[in-house]
């Protein structure tokens, strides 16, 4: 066997590294519970309405209240567009700033719902 | 490029999923959130981050869902999800984590894979099994999370050379010398493992 | 005037007095104790003691010194590492000239006057390492001994057309080269803004499609506002062409916020011809504690 080959065979054995017993039972719970906070969030009314009636249907006794207002949809990055007079606020820092989240002011949501280029992939796409 | 044909195992699941049936989703998150788990984890080392992003990951997918045009399975789908979201959290995990001019993205940088093969190895050739992960680990997170990548998927979760070009979006020929320079750099780590 | 500083102006005009223009050989102490210094070459860009370099993975610029001379870290671009740092006052600096006419086969001096070592443009690059560039670099076959980051490079009519990068760690004997209007557009956004920042569009590509196509625009955007549409194919960006993914990449780097600039785009068989202005990108600056 060459070295290439044991190098392989010693890294395969990371597939053994598991959890522990009842982790992805949790996970999903976890998950169905972020869900649901998440429906309350969504920033259309319409698909509140929609989803809700879907959660009532599928978890019968879980009463969910249709709620009130409309809420900007969170984004995956948040940033605050600045004004270009004015400039960011420059943090006094040799490295440059992260990206930082704003709850305050959300951007719009991009529609990328377009069939007509079907080389174009949700997950390749990149803002400028 | 053109639609490709494929069975999909989860062409059913997906539908329902898609029509709004949340347990159909649900079964997708238990049937594949080991796999995804492991890719997560190989690739961060670190279980809390591993089970914040994988709750993203299938977030994102839910959410996304409705985009999915069965161009692919949805195994490859939401694994190529996992793997971008697991990517862009690293460099942004190096972005946080130092204030040097080198840990930025990007940018031209020093190939941080090279191995310092003058590096002493462990003078005892007897270890046990958790010295022994310890340094699969080690070697592991000392690769590029792109050899990284490539190493998580073909060596530890048997992803085919096709499929993982697809995923990552790169030609086959490249995923085979990535994962030749990786095994180049962890035979470096490895040494008195490999007899 | 005390003595002191009477010894210290004869010791930076002596120092200077030599070249034509100045270049600095900086000594770079590394981020972490116990590594090896680097060295940098540091180029004046004006009368009120500027300098440029290159950034050097490992090393902390921002006690760059040169003999007895401190230099003080202004900025630095993280995605080119373009530095900018204060020193000495001169009197001469080198004009700055184009990048645009270099291609495969250009000659590249270290010196105006063509004496020298030799090197020689290689190509354009856009990525490395199979990942994109922020801008596009030249690679660079030298003769012999790698010139150092920062180092200025002039084309067969004496002008500085780029600075050495980092050495190409792939085949050959060479560096990467940064081209000069790199150099132009961080001293411009400094001047202007105190920073270097990066600029916001709105507008979203595909990296995996060939033709630059715009695939969405964020709402209230620089691109809504200026009423780009989705489909629309990008052709140029002020001065730059767009031919790719990667050329559009380039052409956004140069990109100054608050400065209109022109974007030709084809919407179907249609040429428009739009003013785009875009707009500081709030997570991303690069100015020390210690600027001027």
């Amino acid at each position: 066997m060459n070295n290439s080959d044991q190098i392989q065979k010693l890294v395969s054995l990371k597939r053994y590294e598991t959890p522990p017993d009842g982790y992805f039972e949790d996970f999903l719970e976890e998950f169905q519970q972020r869900q649901r906070q998440e429906l309350l969030k969504k920033s259309s009314l319409s698909l509140l309405s929609e989803r809700v009636g879907t959660w009532f249907r599928e978890l019968g006794s879980i009463k969910l209240v249709a709620g009130a207002g409309v809420a900007y949809v969170t984004l995956t990055i948040g940033f605050v567009v600045y004004s270009s007079i004015s400039g960011p606020e420059v943090e006094q820092n040799i490295a440059p700033a992260s990206y930082k989240r704003d709850s305050a002011e959300p951007l719009p949501a991009v529609d990328f719902e377009d069939g007509s280029n079907f080389r174009s992939r949700q997950d390749t796409k990149r803002e400028f | 490029m053109f639609r490709e044909e494929k069975t999909d195992p989860d062409h059913e699941l997906v539908r329902r999923a898609q029509d709004g049936n949340t347990r159909a989703f649900d079964d997708l998150v238990v049937k594949y959130s080991p796999k995804l788990y492991g890719m997560v984890y190989h690739m961060t080392a670190n279980k809390e981050d591993t089970h914040d992003l994988l709750q993203d990951i299938f977030a994102k997918a839910y959410r996304s869902l409705k985009r999915f045009r069965g161009k692919s399975t949805f195994y490859t789908w939401i694994y190529s999800i996992s793997t971008n979201m697991t990517l862009n959290f690293l460099k942004k995990r190096k972005r946080r984590s130092a204030l040097s001019l080198d840990n930025v993205d990007s940018g031209i940088q020093n190939n941080d894979a090279l191995v310092d093969l003058g590096h002493a190895s462990n003078p005892r050739h007897q270890s046990n099994i958790n010295e022994l992960q310890k340094k699969l680990n080690e070697a592991l997170q000392a690769l590029s999370e792109d050899h990284r990548a490539v190493v998580t998927m073909f060596d530890i979760q048997g992803v085919p050379h096709a499929e993982i070009s697809r995923i990552l979006g790169v030609t086959e020929g490249t995923v085979r010398s990535r994962l030749f320079y990786a095994h180049k750099q962890l035979q470096g780590h490895l040494q008195e493992y490999v007899r | 005037m005390t003595f002191s500083k009477f010894c210290r102006g004869l010791m930076v005009a002596a120092f200077f007095s030599q070249a034509s223009f100045a270049r600095i050989t900086l000594t770079l102490p590394p981020e972490k104790e116990g590594g090896p210094d680097s060295q940098a070459i540091a180029l004046p860009v004006d009368t009120e003691g500027h300098y440029v370099t290159v950034g050097i993975v490992g090393a902390d610029a921002s006690k760059a010194r040169a003999s007895n001379l401190a230099f003080s870290l202004i900025a630095q671009d993280p995605q080119s590492r373009c530095t900018i740092l204060k020193g000495p006052i001169v009197q001469k600096f080198p004009a700055l000239g184009s990048s645009k006419k270099l291609k495969p086969g250009s000659a590249l001096y270290w010196k105006p006057n063509k004496s020298g070592a030799i090197c020689r443009v290689v190509s354009w690059e856009t990525s490395f390492h199979e990942r994109q560039l922020p801008l596009s670099f030249l690679r660079v076959h030298c003769s012999a001994a790698l010139p150092k980051p920062g180092q200025p490079l002039y084309n067969e009519a004496g002008d500085l057309v780029a600075i050495a990068h980092q050495p190409t760690p792939d085949f050959g004997n060479g560096v990467y080269a940064l081209p000069i209007e790199a150099i132009k557009r961080n001293l411009t956004d400094y001047r202007t803004n105190k920073s270097l920042r990066r600029c916001w569009l709105g507008l979203h590509l595909d990296h995996l499609n060939p033709i630059p196509a715009v695939e969405g625009i964020r709402p209230e955007s620089p691109s809504a506002k200026v009423g780009l549409k989705k489909g629309d194919i990008l052709i140029s960006l002020g001065e730059w062409s767009i031919t790719t993914y990667s050329s559009a990449i380039n052409a956004f780097y140069y990109l100054l916020p608050g400065q209109e600039t022109n974007l030709r785009v084809l919407r179907g068989t249609q040429l428009l011809d739009l003013k785009i202005t875009p707009l500081a990108h709030p997570g991303y600056s690069a100015v020390p504690k210690t600027g001027e």
